[in-house]
């Protein structure tokens, strides 16, 4: 029903598409054909797989194939590669010496503050290098003179990264440290 | 086998008859029987007759060569249908693109297209009412490609809607309203020649 309303609908669309006179083949047409059809250029098109997978080509490639595996697992069995996941990791080169600081001597707190607030020249650290070397490591403020040589850190066996400091950032760590043996010193003792 | 007999039998017969004991005589019978309305089919769709014909041609050709992918529970006319379709969109295609840059090459408006006459065949000059062919043909090759196929198949080829479902593949719903799509695209660009 629909179809027949809309037939009517476009009728003259329908009926001016049906009245187009019929367009006819040229009358050589067969005889083009079976010419194009007998010509040797057009002969069947295989695909480019069945072109592909023919035995003249087949057989030589996979010979080439097998020869180069075989070649393969015969001229690479020596094994001389280590194996990098049994080799032990290089050591970077070691920066800090720890040989150059051989003791660390602690500044009681009130000599620490007399000393940043004067301002000399001088750093805290220089100082108590040089009360260091004065007095020995054994006569500079008693009692607060830690060894360091059963600590020091041996560099052969390190795994680690080491950082190279330069004489600011070490001047700024000792401080650091002075400043945490005092904060432990400050607990009372129970 | 005689060729009298060969005659009388059906599309589907012919073709098996050339599939399996590969008689010429059946596979040229179908040419006589198809050429026409191949052409007919095919020029309206492209709307230039020296590509019709060697589309038409190729299309014959593809049976000759492929005549074992036919398969016998589907319809002829429709196997060689869906055959020239496919081969006359790829030339519509193709055409189109050399249109494209062959035109839009010379710096002309790039929103504009262009419609390249076809002086080598010339229905109008043969018949009085050419006139209103051409008309009607150049306004077919104006509606869109996806319209135009199933008018022809349907007003033009005077198929029946199950038929060109199957040469287009699309569902019978589909094909029914790109057909209504087409006759209205096609009844407004003739609207003047309905008026007279």
């Amino acid at each position: 029903m629909v179809n027949k309303d809309d037939e009517l609908k476009y009728k003259d669309v329908i009926d001016s598409l049906k009245g187009l006179q019929k367009v006819n083949a040229p009358s050589s047409f067969e005889t083009d054909l079976m010419r194009e059809i007998n010509s040797p250029g057009t002969e069947e098109k295989k695909n480019f797989w069945e072109r592909f997978f023919v035995p003249s080509r087949l057989i030589p490639s996979a010979a080439l194939a097998v020869t180069a595996v075989i070649l393969l697992f015969v001229l690479n069995t020596d094994g001389d590669d280590e194996n990098p996941l049994l080799v032990d990791p290089k050591v970077r080169a070691d920066i800090i010496s720890s040989d150059n600081i051989s003791e660390v001597q602690l500044i009681p707190d009130d000599d620490l503050a007399k000393q940043e607030n004067e301002g000399s020249e001088s750093s805290g650290l220089d100082k108590f290098r040089n009360e260091g070397s004065n007095t020995g490591s054994q006569k500079g403020n008693p009692g607060l003179s830690i060894s360091t040589v059963d600590y020091s850190i041996d560099k052969k066996g390190l795994n680690f990264r080491q950082v190279n400091l330069s004489k600011e950032e070490k001047e700024s760590l000792t401080r650091v440290k002075n400043r945490f043996i005092k904060l432990i010193e400050s607990v009372p003792n129970n | 086998m005689t060729e009298i007999k060969l005659n009388d039998f059906s599309d589907e017969k012919l073709i098996i008859e050339f599939q399996k004991n590969n008689n010429v005589k059946a596979f040229e019978i179908l040419v006589q029987r198809y050429k026409n309305p191949l052409t007919n089919y095919v020029y309206r769709f492209v709307g230039d007759y020296e590509a019709c014909v060697d589309i038409v041609q190729e299309t014959m050709v593809k049976v000759y060569r492929y005549k074992d992918s036919y398969n016998s529970v589907a319809k002829f006319s429709t196997w060689i249908y869906t055959i020239a379709g496919n081969l006359a969109r790829t030339e519509y295609q193709r055409r189109k693109k050399r249109n494209f840059f062959s035109i839009n090459s010379y710096g002309e408006d790039k929103n504009e297209t262009y419609d390249i006459p076809d002086e080598r065949y010339r229905p109008d000059i043969i018949t009085d009412s050419g006139i209103k062919d051409k008309i009607i043909q150049d306004a077919l090759l104006k509606i869109s490609r996806a319209y135009r196929e199933v008018v022809i198949l349907r007003d033009v080829q005077e198929m029946s809607y199950e038929e060109i479902s199957e040469i287009t593949g699309l569902n019978v719903g589909t094909v029914k309203s790109r057909i209504n799509r087409g006759r209205a695209q096609l009844q407004k660009l003739l609207k003047n020649i309905y008026k007279e």
